[in-house]
């Protein structure tokens, strides 16, 4: 597979983030479509890990021998064939793993058909950034917004193995412009990011006009039916949304409009093959009014068919 | 060829070439021996220096001083020595029991190669491989096996891989048709494994590099001699792999020809089944092993490609398990089109093994050959004629059999755009371009590929053409995402690349390779 290079991130005063990260779409400043952003592991694949030995694993098998979280292959391509304004909605994939996995991870995209415009890579050259995942996420998510329209509507997409929820809710907060300065750098300090990464991510707030482009947040729960300790215990977003399975986000897309009837049906069939999907309307029914009564209307009956 | 008849084939061939040869007198005799002993020597010279070089130019030597010195009876010694020798390395066996052996090994080996996606996966899924998922053979197949019993079978493929003859030997076989005699490429003996299944499976060897006359002619009198001997055999009328990823459109009318000589001499001995049927084949690839390899000697300038070719991807394991793993991945088939079985004149044939006419009457194909009342009277320039009507229908069934797969519709569609972008250049400057302004918008390719498809929806509602499932059902932007799949997957640069929403024709020969799947269609000028 050929190669495309990848660039380094921008300097705001003199330092930038340590990743590798690619925008192949430039999208028109007046382009309102839907934009989604999913992480990797354990949002698109399987990853998850309970000893050194299944990181070891993770590392070094095969893009073949990799899987997708069931139905998130048949959510990605059908949010892609959806066209509401006439183009394709924009694609972006913000990963934790070392740039080093990136021909390993595209590659297992390129054979599931994954479509992206842009996806960013840690760089683990510099080790003592090896824990920063928090302030990584937030540096990778700022640089595709201040790249992109104003007007994109944006779906995130992530786990609650990570720090996803929180990434989410306090870019969320950003974007708002209700998280800036001397609070933002209180919150990173509090997540322990880097200091010469803290004063980075401020700088790209700054830059930030205040406005909130996201839409919904939909966080997939690795141990369906229970909730972790972040979703207990921190104050989240509304627009925050935990997952037993795709199945679900589906269904909440599919009252958006954002996913066609056959892309909602293959979704559930692909969760349904691997014992998951028993309650696919629970999140629209939960949302109720949030949700247009049109599109909660066609979900029950399509369900029901 | 079973052991049985081996002697009495040698026999037959050595006394019809070299008879054929004296006809013409001692002037005909002594330009045979000539040229082959010069065409022999030439070979041998091209050798690497050794021991056995050597002692083969000094035997050529002294078949040489005998041709100079001896007698008419001395040359014509000389000349059934060297019949018989070719004729001897040309023969192929046929023994049951490796038969037997090969047609259980095979399903496992190739259905291996097909399923495994890595180590790992092939030891997960050990206990339930199969291979009927992976090859699907459709088309006249009921028809076919009908006339296996009311005559000789001569199965004319088509050929785009050296995998043809494993895929077809294994789908063939699945389907319940007899072990078919067929000749390989010396190359393909050179592995000592696979050399011995093939030399026991029926396989006669070709040897590419000998181009004296008499050998070729060895060759063809064996072909119709088994033929006779009623050997169902197999033989690429092509005659060898297609290098520009056409549908053969012009075939080598030569061993397609011993089918009418056969056919005349079964009926001049009364032979009970005289009948021969010609089955032909179509086989296609979602992507082809050898692509990369065989577009870029197509494109070599004229004189220079390759007859033989044996540094391709097929002498590589490495690149023949890293297709077997795309094959897999991608869920994809191969599929072998059996076409309604012909007479050797090009007649269409019913499942009795009678010949029909255009409007579907029985005509008798007898009198194509005989004088009025009498046997078969021999006429080359008739059966000349014969055998090129049957080649030209064959080629038409190529095309009717050919399925088009998503590699194959994307790159028609995108080399079309290229074409419109840069309407003045020609093929070569336009696969030699590649500026970054040159991208296609993957909206329109994705249109385009909508548009191309619906004329192909129609084409093989008129049976002009056969469709692979997704072409079918994909909407043009997911036959773009499944092409890309399928080049990105196997081969070392994929034919288009996609970057954000634009498409880059990364390697243009590899896009023409499979672009040309769909050339003879009329579906737009190259």
């Amino acid at each position: 597979m050929a190669e495309v290079e990848a660039e380094r991130a921008p300097q705001r005063g003199g330092y930038a983030y340590p990743l590798w990260r690619r925008n192949d779409r430039p999208l028109s400043m007046d382009w309102t479509g839907p934009l989604y952003v999913f992480d990797i592991d354990n949002t698109y694949l399987l990853s998850e890990w309970t000893s050194f030995r299944d990181l070891l694993r993770l590392r070094f098998e095969a893009a073949e021998d990799k899987h997708p979280v069931p139905g998130a292959v048949e959510l990605l391509a059908g949010l892609r064939r959806l066209q509401p304004d006439g183009e394709r909605p924009a694609f972006y994939f913000v990963s934790a793993s070392p740039n080093t996995m990136r021909g390993v991870l595209e590659k297992r995209m390129l054979i599931d058909g994954v479509l992206h415009d842009g996806i960013t890579f840690r760089d683990l050259n510099r080790l003592r950034y090896l824990r920063d995942i928090f302030g990584y996420k937030l540096a990778a998510l700022l640089l595709y917004r201040l790249e992109n329209p104003r007007g994109a509507r944006e779906f995130l997409f992530g786990d609650d193995r990570e720090h996803d929820p929180l990434v989410y809710a306090v870019y969320t907060q950003m974007c708002a412009g209700t998280l800036r300065g001397p609070e933002l750098l209180a919150e990173l300090e509090a997540q322990g990011v880097r200091k010469s990464a803290q004063h980075y991510i401020v700088a790209l707030a700054d830059e930030l006009p205040a406005h909130d482009p996201v839409q919904w947040v939909f966080i997939r729960r690795l141990r369906p039916g229970e909730p972790n300790e972040v979703e207990r215990e921190t104050p989240l977003p509304d627009r925050l949304l935990f997952l037993d399975d795709y199945g679900e986000a589906a269904a909440v897309l599919r009252a958006l409009d954002l996913l066609n009837a056959r892309a909602f049906r293959e979704v559930l069939a692909a969760v349904r093959r691997e014992g998951l999907g028993e309650q696919p309307l629970r999140l629209v029914r939960a949302l109720g009014e949030r949700l247009p009564a049109a599109g909660r209307e066609r979900v029950e009956q399509e369900v029901q068919a | 060829m079973r052991a049985e008849d081996q002697d009495r084939a040698i026999a037959e061939v050595v006394s019809r070439v070299v008879g054929g040869v004296t006809q013409g007198g001692s002037q005909a005799l002594e330009r045979a021996l000539a040229e082959t002993i010069y065409h022999e020597r030439k070979r041998v010279e091209r050798g690497a220096p050794s021991r056995a070089r050597t002692r083969a130019l000094a035997a050529w030597d002294k078949r040489r001083s005998q041709l100079v010195r001896g007698s008419d009876t001395v040359r014509r010694r000389v000349l059934e020595e060297l019949v018989t020798g070719f004729a001897r390395e040309v023969l192929g066996n046929f023994d049951p029991r490796v038969h037997a052996l090969a047609t259980r090994a095979v399903p496992f080996g190739l259905s291996a190669l097909l399923h495994a996606s890595s180590p790992q996966q092939l030891l997960q899924r050990f206990p339930q491989l199969g291979l009927d998922d992976r090859i699907e053979v459709n088309g006249a197949v009921e028809h076919a096996l009908a006339l296996r019993d009311k005559g000789t079978l001569v199965c004319v493929p088509t050929h785009s891989s050296n995998l043809d003859s494993i895929v077809l030997g294994y789908g063939m076989h699945e389907q319940g048709f007899p072990p078919l005699l067929y000749g390989a490429g010396l190359n393909l003996f050179k592995n000592p494994l696979m050399g011995y299944f093939m030399r026991n499976l029926g396989a006669y060897t070709v040897d590419r590099r000998k181009t004296a006359p008499i050998y070729k002619q060895v060759l063809k009198e064996y072909a119709g001699v088994a033929l006779e001997f009623g050997y169902h055999s197999l033989f690429f009328p092509g005659g060898t792999r297609s290098r520009s990823g056409e549908v053969e459109s012009k075939l080598k009318l030569g061993l397609l020809g011993t089918t009418v000589k056969a056919y005349a001499n079964k009926l001049a001995r009364h032979d009970p089944k005289p009948g021969l049927f010609v089955v032909p084949m179509v086989l296609s690839y979602e992507l082809v092993l050898e692509a990369e390899t065989l577009i870029d000697d197509h494109l070599q300038a004229e004189g220079k490609a390759r007859y033989i070719i044996t540094d391709d991807e097929f002498s590589s394991p490495l690149r023949v398990f890293q297709f077997m793993r795309g094959i897999l991945e991608l869920d994809a088939r191969i599929y072998l089109t059996l076409m309604p079985p012909r007479d050797p004149f090009g007649n269409l044939v019913d499942r009795e093994g009678r010949s029909l006419d255009a409007s579907g009457r029985t005509i008798d194909t007898s009198r194509y050959l005989c004088a009025a009342g009498d046997g078969p009277v021999d006429d080359p320039n008739r059966d000349q004629e014969y055998t090129r009507e049957l080649g030209q229908q064959l080629t038409r069934d190529y095309l009717r059999g050919n399925t088009v797969f998503p590699t194959h519709l994307v790159a028609f569609a995108a080399f079309a755009e290229l074409e419109a972008m840069h309407p003045q250049r020609d093929l070569y400057r336009l696969l030699r371009a590649g500026a970054e302004d040159e991208s296609m918008v993957f909206g329109d390719l994705a249109r385009s590929c909508d548009a191309l498809r619906e004329r192909l929806l129609a084409m093989e509602a008129a049976g002009e053409v056969r469709l692979s499932r997704r072409v079918r059902t994909l909407d043009g932007g997911d036959l773009v995402v499944h092409a890309l799949r399928s080049w990105g997957t196997y081969h070392t640069h994929s034919a288009l690349t996609r970057r954000g929403d634009r498409i880059d024709a990364t390697d243009r020969n590899l896009l023409l390779y499979y672009r040309n799947r769909l050339q003879g269609y009329g579906l737009g000028a190259s």
